[in-house]
C-alpha cells in the first residue's frame, strides 16, 4: 500500500509539472501584450508612456527570457510565493484565499447532494426497475446529463427568481454572516452544479447496482428473508459503489470546471470567476497559479479515491 | 424501501421552507434616507490609490471622493472643492480658491496644501492628465493653490479640475513604507464625499453610509448605497425586474433596455459611445492612404439603416466626428451621405474600379456592425473580411503596435469638447499609434483652438467646429453611429446618473420615495 501511494505521488508530480508548463507556455502563445490589456482597460494609456510600460516590465519579470521566466515562477511557487496579479495589484495567495472558501462552499455542497442524491435515486430507479418510479426518474437523468449548465441556470433565475420571486438571483454571503439567507441565495447555484453530477451518479448507480442484485449471493440474502433494507443497504450498495466512487473523483474536476460558469451566472465572487476574467486580462500570474492548485486538488482526490477502492472492495489488492 | 423515499421527500421539504421562508427584499424608505441597491457591470477594485486607478474605480468612489470641479449639463465646468478659479495665460499660472470649512472624514482640513499634495501624487506617478506642464505649485495661503504652467490650454482646468481628492494624512499616517501605504490606499479611501466606505470585497459588493458632517447642508438625502458587482448583463436585468436591485448602472444593452424600459423602469439616458471605423491611412502604401478610398468607405455605409437595426431605433448615425449631443457638432454638416453611386466613383477616381479587399479588426462586440458594414461595400466592391480579435490582440493593436487597413472603435463622448483632443488631436491620449493621416490643415485647427486666449471651451467652440469639418472634409475617420447608454431604475429612484456622461454622478442628490 505504501509503495502505491509513493508511486501515485510520483506520477501526481511529474503531471504536475507537465500543467504547470503547459499552462505557463500556452497562455503566453495568446495574442496580446498583458500590459498593454492591463493599461487599456484601465484606461492608464492617456498617462502611461512607453518607458513606463517597461518599468511594468521589469516589474513583473516580464522582460526575461521566457525560461528564465519559468524557473522564477517555479522557484517562487516553492517558496510558496504565487506572484502578484497585474490587474489587481495584489498578492495571488491573498486573491486565492478570498476566493477559495467561496468556490469550495458551493462545490462540497454540490459534492454532497450530487453524490447522496445521486446514489439515492440510482439505487430507487434500480431496485424498482419498470416501476412509476423508475419510469420518471430515469428519464430526469438523461436531461440531467445532457442540460448545459447556463442555461439551466438561466431558467431557474427566470422561474425561481423573477417569476416565483422565492431566491435571491445573485451575490453571495457567508454563512457566517447570514445563514438563512447564504442558504437561500446558495440553492439555485448549488443545484445547478450538482444536477450533472446527480444524473450522471444515478446513471452509474442504477447499472451497477442492477449488475450486483442479479448475483447470487444478493439472492441468498433474499432468500434468508432478509429485509429490503438490510439486503440492499448491507449486501448490495457497498459493491455497487466503486463505479459510482470513480466518478464523484471525477466530479471534482468537473465541479471547477462548472464553478466558472455557475460563478459568471450567478455573480458569485468565486475562484471560477476569477479565473475567467484573469485568462481575458491575461493576467498570467493569477491564471498560473490557480490552475496549478486546482490540479493539485484533482489529483490528491483521485488518490483518495484510488486509495478508497481498499476499502470499499477489500478483494482489491494495489500492486 | 419507503424510507428511503423518506429522504428525498425530507429534501424537497427543506428546500421549499428554504424556498419560502425567510422572504428577504428592499426596506421601506420615504422620500428621504433608506439604502439605494445599485448593480453594476463594474465594481471599484482600488478604492483610494490614484497612480493605480481605473475609470470605475473612479466614478463609482464618487460617494466620497468629490472633485475639485465637474462638467454640468452645458459641457461647462463648474466648482466642487473649488470655490473659483483665476486664469492668467500671460503668466501662464491657474490659481485654484478653494471652499473653507471642508474636511475629510479622517477630521484633518481640506485645504490648499492637501490639493498640492494630490496634484503632486499625480505628477510624480504619470497619472495627472497634462501633468507634464505642470513646472512648480504654490500654495499662496491655505485656500488658494497656484500652479505654475510651461504652457496653458482652457483643456487644463478640465484636466486638473477632474481630480478626485484623498485625504493626505490618512495615507500618510496608514504606513511606514510606500508599499504599505499603497496598499492600504487600495482598499481604503478617506475624502470629503457625501458617503464613507462601510464594506468592501472585492468583485462583490461596495457599501457606502452617509457621512453625518458633510459639507452641504441637508445633504445626502439617502441613508446608504450598496454597489453589487453584476457583470453579466441577462442576471443583472433580471436582478432589477425581480425588484432585488433599485438601479442598474451604464446600461449598453439595447435589447435590456427596451425590455425593462416596457416592464414600466425608469430609464436615464446617458451620452452613449462615438463608433468609428479608423483607417490606417498614414501608412503610403495601403489604399485607405487615398483620400477618394475612404470617400468610397463612407459613401457606400447606409449609416442611419445599420444604426435603425443595430440600435432598434435608439442609436444616432453620425455624419461628423461629432454627435449632435456634443457641443462641437457642426449642425446640418453631412459630407457623404449614402450613395452607391458616389461610392463607386469615387473607387474609379481612386483608380480602383475593380474593387478592393480590407480587413475590418473588431471584438465581438462589433461582430454584427461589421456583418452590416461587410454587407454595405459589398455592393460597391469592396470585400471586407472581418478580423474578430481577443482582447490582447485589439487593444494590443489599437493602443500599442497599431493596425492595418480598418480598426472598429468606440470611444466616450464628453459634454465638454475635450472629446476631439483626447482621441483625435495632435497628441491623443487613446488612438496614439500614428495609423491616423492627419492633414496639416487640421492639425493647425486643432492648435489654434488650443490658443491661450480662449479661457475656456465655449470660447475656443468656433475653432473646434472648424477642425470638426476639417476632418470631415479630409474624410480622416469614417464615423458610424452613437450607441445608447443609460441607467435603468425603479420608478421610485431619483439620480441623474449619467445624463451628463459616464463619469458624471452626484449621489448627494440621489433620493427615493417611499416604497
Amino acid at each position: 500500500m505504501t509503495t502505491y501511494i509513493l508511486r501515485r505521488l510520483v506520477q501526481a508530480i511529474i503531471i504536475l509539472i507537465i500543467v504547470s508548463l503547459m499552462v505557463f507556455f500556452v497562455i503566453r502563445l495568446l495574442p496580446g501584450d498583458p500590459l498593454i490589456i492591463y493599461v487599456a482597460q484601465t484606461a492608464q494609456l492617456e498617462a502611461m508612456p512607453p518607458e513606463m510600460i517597461e518599468q511594468l516590465r521589469v516589474q513583473y519579470g516580464l522582460d526575461k527570457p521566457i525560461m528564465v521566466q519559468y524557473v522564477n515562477w517555479m522557484a517562487n511557487m516553492f517558496r510558496g510565493d504565487f506572484g502578484e496579479s497585474i490587474y489587481y495589484h495584489e498578492k495571488v495567495s491573498t486573491l486565492m484565499r478570498e476566493r477559495f472558501p467561496v468556490t469550495l462552499h458551493i462545490g462540497v455542497l454540490s459534492l454532497i447532494i450530487g453524490a447522496v442524491l445521486g446514489i439515492l435515486v440510482g439505487i430507487i430507479t434500480a431496485v424498482r426497475r419498470g416501476k412509476w418510479l423508475d419510469k420518471i426518474l430515469t428519464p430526469l437523468t438523461y436531461i440531467g446529463i445532457t442540460i448545459p449548465v447556463f442555461f439551466l441556470g438561466i431558467l431557474m433565475i427566470y422561474a425561481f427568481g423573477v417569476k416565483l420571486g422565492w431566491l435571491p438571483i445573485s451575490g453571495y454571503t457567508s454563512p457566517f454572516e447570514d445563514f438563512w439567507y447564504s442558504t437561500r441565495q446558495l440553492v439555485m447555484p448549488v443545484l445547478c452544479m450538482s444536477f450533472f453530477s446527480i444524473a450522471a451518479n444515478a446513471r452509474q448507480m442504477r447499472s451497477s447496482m442492477l449488475e450486483v442484485i442479479s448475483q447470487d449471493y444478493v439472492r441468498t440474502a433474499w432468500s434468508k428473508g432478509l429485509t429490503e433494507r438490510r439486503v440492499i443497504f448491507k449486501h448490495a450498495m457497498k459493491n455497487s459503489l466503486i463505479p459510482v466512487i470513480t466518478l464523484v473523483g471525477v466530479g471534482v474536476g468537473i465541479l471547477f470546471g462548472g464553478s466558472v460558469l455557475v460563478e459568471t451566472i450567478f455573480a458569485i465572487p468565486g475562484v471560477g470567476r476569477l479565473l475567467v476574467s484573469s485568462i481575458f486580462g491575461q493576467d498570467y500570474v493569477v491564471v498560473q497559479a490557480i490552475t496549478l492548485v486546482i490540479a493539485v486538488a484533482i489529483l490528491v482526490v483521485n488518490l483518495l479515491v484510488d486509495i478508497s477502492y481498499g476499502w470499499f472492495d477489500p478483494r482489491i489488492r494495489y500492486g | 424501501m419507503k424510507k428511503l423515499l423518506l429522504v428525498p421527500a425530507a429534501l424537497i421539504l427543506v428546500c421549499i421552507l428554504v424556498f419560502t421562508g425567510c422572504g428577504g427584499g428592499g426596506e421601506a424608505t420615504g422620500a428621504s434616507g433608506g439604502t439605494l441597491r445599485c448593480i453594476s457591470g463594474a465594481i471599484p477594485n482600488n478604492l483610494g490609490y490614484p497612480p493605480e486607478k481605473a475609470p470605475s474605480d473612479n466614478f463609482l468612489m464618487l460617494p466620497v471622493l468629490e472633485r475639485l470641479a465637474e462638467w454640468d449639463e452645458g459641457g461647462n465646468m463648474i466648482p466642487v472643492l473649488a470655490e473659483s478659479w483665476d486664469v492668467d495665460a500671460d503668466a501662464m499660472t491657474i490659481t485654484w480658491n478653494l471652499k473653507q470649512s471642508i474636511k475629510f472624514t479622517d477630521g484633518s482640513d481640506w485645504n490648499a496644501e492637501a490639493l498640492r499634495w494630490n496634484f503632486q501624487l499625480g505628477i510624480d506617478n504619470n497619472r495627472l492628465t497634462d501633468g507634464q506642464y505642470v513646472e512648480s505649485l504654490e500654495v499662496v495661503n491655505a485656500h488658494a493653490l497656484k500652479m505654475h504652467l510651461t504652457a496653458f490650454s482652457w483643456m487644463m482646468i478640465e484636466n486638473y479640475g477632474l481630480i478626485q481628492v484623498i485625504s493626505p494624512t490618512a495615507f500618510e499616517n496608514s504606513g511606514t513604507t510606500a508599499e504599505e501605504r499603497a496598499t492600504w490606499a487600495r482598499a481604503n479611501a478617506v475624502g470629503t464625499g457625501p458617503f464613507t466606505v462601510a464594506d468592501w470585497k472585492r468583485d462583490d459588493h461596495i457599501k457606502f453610509v452617509k457621512n453625518p458632517n458633510y459639507w452641504q447642508e441637508g445633504l445626502p438625502y439617502l441613508d446608504a448605497i450598496e454597489i453589487r458587482y453584476i457583470p453579466d448583463a441577462m442576471v443583472a436585468a433580471a436582478t432589477i425586474e425581480a425588484g432585488d436591485a433599485d438601479m442598474w448602472f451604464a446600461v449598453s444593452s439595447v435589447q435590456n433596455i427596451i425590455d425593462l424600459q416596457d416592464k414600466g423602469l425608469k430609464i436615464n439616458w446617458g451620452p452613449g459611445m462615438f463608433i468609428t471605423l479608423l483607417p490606417d491611412s498614414s501608412n503610403p502604401d495601403s489604399p485607405l492612404a487615398i483620400k477618394e478610398v475612404r470617400e468610397a468607405i463612407e459613401y457606400g455605409l447606409d449609416r442611419p439603416a445599420i444604426a435603425g437595426m443595430l440600435g432598434q431605433g435608439l442609436y444616432e448615425p453620425l455624419h461628423q466626428m461629432a454627435s449632435s449631443t456634443w457641443p462641437g457638432y457642426v449642425e446640418g454638416y453631412d459630407p457623404r451621405p449614402y450613395s452607391q453611386d458616389m461610392a463607386r466613383e469615387k473607387l474609379t477616381q481612386a483608380g480602383f474600379s475593380t474593387g478592393l479587399t480590407f480587413k475590418i479588426l473588431a471584438t465581438s462586440a462589433g461582430t454584427d456592425a461589421v456583418a452590416a458594414i461587410q454587407s454595405y461595400l459589398g455592393e460597391v466592391g469592396i470585400t471586407i473580411e472581418p478580423d474578430i480579435a481577443d482582447l490582447g490582440r485589439y487593444f494590443g493593436a489599437v493602443f500599442g503596435t497599431g493596425w492595418s487597413d480598418l480598426v472598429y472603435t468606440a470611444s466616450g463622448i464628453n459634454p465638454s469638447a475635450t472629446d476631439l483632443f483626447i482621441h483625435y488631436g495632435p497628441s491623443p491620449m487613446t488612438f496614439r499609434t500614428g495609423n491616423i493621416l492627419k492633414s496639416p490643415e487640421y492639425l493647425a485647427l486643432c492648435a489654434e483652438a488650443l490658443d491661450p486666449m480662449y479661457k475656456n471651451v465655449m470660447e475656443a467652440m468656433p475653432k473646434i467646429k472648424a477642425a470638426i469639418r476639417q476632418a470631415g472634409e479630409d474624410a480622416m475617420i469614417i464615423p458610424l453611429w452613437r450607441t445608447a447608454e443609460a441607467s435603468i431604475m425603479q420608478t421610485y429612484v431619483h439620480s441623474n446618473y449619467p445624463k451628463i456622461h459616464g463619469i458624471m454622478w452626484s449621489p448627494e442628490d440621489d433620493w427615493m420615495d417611499a416604497h
